[in-house]
């Protein structure tokens, strides 16, 4: 291996936990959902034909069916799918996860102000370390040619706007 | 016949130089995204639509087949040479197209594939040539209530026939019936879903959804197990050629699995998925060498792959001629269509005849250009393989908001795609299908159209959805799709027996 850290051993957790978290996380994401509908039906109606139905049935749905998963995730155990998560789970190095989540938010919030040339070149490197690249001069020139490649073609072969961000001046 | 007079008079518009040109720049972009692990057709169009922004909607329809085609054809390397299938549609490929590239033998199972794909697109797209006329025509007299009831089939369809869950793939559907109500209600202005949020009154693209989804999720997959990686590459040399005892085996599996193909991709259920692996489970069974099956069965790539690329001619006939569309790959078409401001549906062959006939035949063509520039040049498309793949994926994700970016201009929209990927992340981690949210989020707002169209034509009166014949037959179906999976087993338990004894 090209990368010798120490928690490169993979998890032995096993997938149980992490596919519950999910399915707790899903189930509030559907209740959100859920409490939506109801203050969109009360302002628009909730008769079929009216704005308020569809919105209704797709958060009582929702959260149906997240109910029904979570039971497949606890009293009705689905041990196929917990084979199959911790598999991949094993396989998941969770740290590149939360980094590359983390790069990304990063990236998409100095985009318009650094600039895309700029903004892009670290966000290729940054994420080329991440994934256990350490040819610092390799990935470095390839993020600054294919960044500046991308900018100058879509301004101008594209006609697309990209922001030039602190190279303002000069491009 | 009409039709071949309609269709000389598309290819009169589609031979022209600049769009043999467009067709061969497609075809050749397409490969190259392709054959990136990971990348599937639907994933290569939705980071490429933004390079067709400058073009005529007929220069940029012809590019779209020529990026299909090539990225079909590049998926196939990276089944057959890194057993990396980019979609469900290339997954049957890789069952015996890496057996037979591990046994010294990628080219003639690349060269299967291609020539096959040649085949079955040639079959299929006469099949779309004879049957799109037709359905369009017969799609005149459908009513609100029925293109209702054909979007309940669909869904129903892709959520019970691909994947393994009901349940998960119904989770799947609603997120993307979810995704597909966010913005202002079409009839009466009101916001729903828009978390105060002004740039999510126009609602989410389904641009947006399947980048998201392909590209964002799978780098992120891709990037998470990069540390564990344990891809056994298989070195590419030998012939390229089929040799004869081969050729005899192979020309009967294209034919079946263009027809299957393209039957299976017409109908609602879409997508290549099913006709992949009903092709490859009709070839095991009527092979001669069934015991090869799994071990580097040429036939099991011939069947598949054919059966794939002619799957997508099939989708072309719901799409045009009832505006539905029934993969994702069809949505990124759709709303291709959509930023040309073309609406496909009955109307489209009678008021743009031209632009449908064109790009019929330029299916043609871009099954001809894969065939003479692609496969000659096999060599250098395994290149590609060698770039690194931390570079690889980064790509992917730089690709993935460009395309975004470029699309929008805003950030929060950049946003959205991310919490899209990481979701898709999740999804991908705990077997959730990916199709049934990605029609959610388009068919869902065409099918509340037309639920509330119907409502309105009849005044409020719901009988309309059980009276006429056609919508009572659809709604049907999708009822008996959905119940007969589960109901089956028990009927027939001989067949819950072994079943149980294979999957667990």
């Amino acid at each position: 291996m090209t990368s010798g850290r120490p928690e490169a051993a993979p998890h032995q957790r096993g997938g149980k936990s992490g596919i519950r978290i999910a399915a707790v996380v899903l189930l509030l994401g559907a209740a959100i959902i859920l409490y939506d509908a109801i203050s969109i039906s009360e302002r628009g109606g909730l008769a079929p034909g009216e704005p308020g139905f569809f919105p209704m049935a797709v958060g009582v749905g929702l959260v149906v069916v997240s109910l029904l998963f979570l039971l497949r995730t606890t009293l009705m155990q689905d041990k196929a799918l917990f084979v199959y998560a911790a598999e991949e789970q094993s396989e998941t190095h969770w740290n590149t996860v939360w980094l590359v989540i983390a790069a990304l938010v990063a990236y998409a919030f100095v985009l318009q102000p650094v600039g895309y040339i700029v903004s892009t070149s670290l966000f290729f490197v940054g994420i080329a370390w991440v994934a256990g690249s350490r040819r610092w001069i390799r990935d470095i020139i390839v993020a600054v040619l294919f960044s500046a490649a991308i900018y100058f073609g879509f301004t101008e072969l594209l006609g697309v706007r990209l922001p030039a961000g602190i190279l303002q001046g000069v491009l | 016949m009409e039709v071949f007079a309609d269709l000389a008079s598309g290819f009169a518009n589609a031979l022209s130089l600049q769009y043999l040109l467009f067709a061969a720049i497609g075809v050749t972009i397409g490969t190259l995204v392709g054959v990136l692990p990971g990348i599937g057709p639907a994933m290569a169009l939705a980071l490429l639509l933004p390079l067709t922004y400058g073009f005529d909607p007929t220069g940029a329809l012809i590019i779209f087949a020529g990026i299909y085609y090539g990225s079909l054809y590049g998926g196939a390397i990276t089944s057959i040479l890194l057993n990396t299938p980019g979609e469900a549609g290339s997954v049957a490929t890789a069952i015996d197209g890496y057996p037979m590239a591990k046994a010294g033998r990628a080219g003639p199972a690349l060269a299967t594939a291609v020539m096959g794909s040649f085949a079955a697109g040639i079959i299929s797209t006469l099949g779309l040539t004879l049957l799109a006329p037709a359905v369009a025509n017969l799609a005149k007299s459908f009513q609100a209530t029925d293109y209702f009831a054909l979007m309940v089939l669909a869904f129903v369809s892709v959520t019970a026939l691909v994947g393994t869950s009901i349940i998960r793939g119904l989770v799947s559907l609603f997120l993307g019936l979810f995704i597909g109500l966010i913005g202002l209600d079409f009839l009466t202005g009101q916001q729903r879903f828009t978390f105060g949020a002004p740039e999510l009154l126009g609602g989410i693209d389904i641009v947006i959804v399947v980048i998201g989804l392909f590209a964002i999720g799978e780098a992120l997959y891709g990037l998470a197990r990069l540390q564990f990686a344990k891809v056994e590459e298989v070195k590419f040399e030998g012939r390229i050629w089929l040799n004869k005892a081969e050729r005899r085996r192979v020309w009967k599996p294209w034919i079946r699995g263009g027809f299957l193909g393209f039957i299976f991709g017409s109908m609602p259920t879409g997508g290549s998925e099913v006709p992949t692996f009903l092709s490859y489970n009709l070839e095991k069974r009527l092979s001669k060498h069934p015991h090869e099956f799994g071990k580097g069965a040429i036939e099991g790539i011939a069947g598949p792959e054919a059966a794939n690329n002619a799957s997508f001619s099939g989708v072309m006939v719901p799409l045009l001629t009832l505006g539905i569309p029934t993969s994702a790959t069809a949505a990124i078409i759709l709303s291709a269509f959509q930023i040309y401001n073309i609406q496909p549906g009955p109307q489209l062959f009678e008021n743009s005849p031209d632009l449908v006939w064109t790009l019929i035949a330029s299916l043609f063509i871009g099954n001809i250009m894969l065939l003479i520039i692609n496969l000659p040049l096999v060599k250098v498309w395994v290149r590609i393989l060698d770039i690194p793949k931390p570079l690889l994926f980064t790509g992917i994700l730089v690709f993935g908001t460009l395309g975004v970016y470029s699309l929008s201009g805003s950030v929060l929209e950049v946003i959205i795609v991310y919490v899209i990927g990481i979701v898709g992340f999740f999804m991908r981690l705990y077997d959730f299908p990916v199709a049934p949210a990605v029609l959610g989020s388009i068919l869902g707002p065409m099918m509340e159209t037309q639920f509330r169209r119907a409502l309105a034509i009849s005044q409020g009166d719901f009988s309309v959805f059980f009276t006429r014949p056609l919508t009572l037959v659809l709604l049907l179906l999708a009822l008996a799709v959905l119940v007969l999976p589960t109901l089956l087993p028990r009927v027939l338990p001989r067949r819950t027996a072994t079943d149980a004894g294979t999957t667990t």
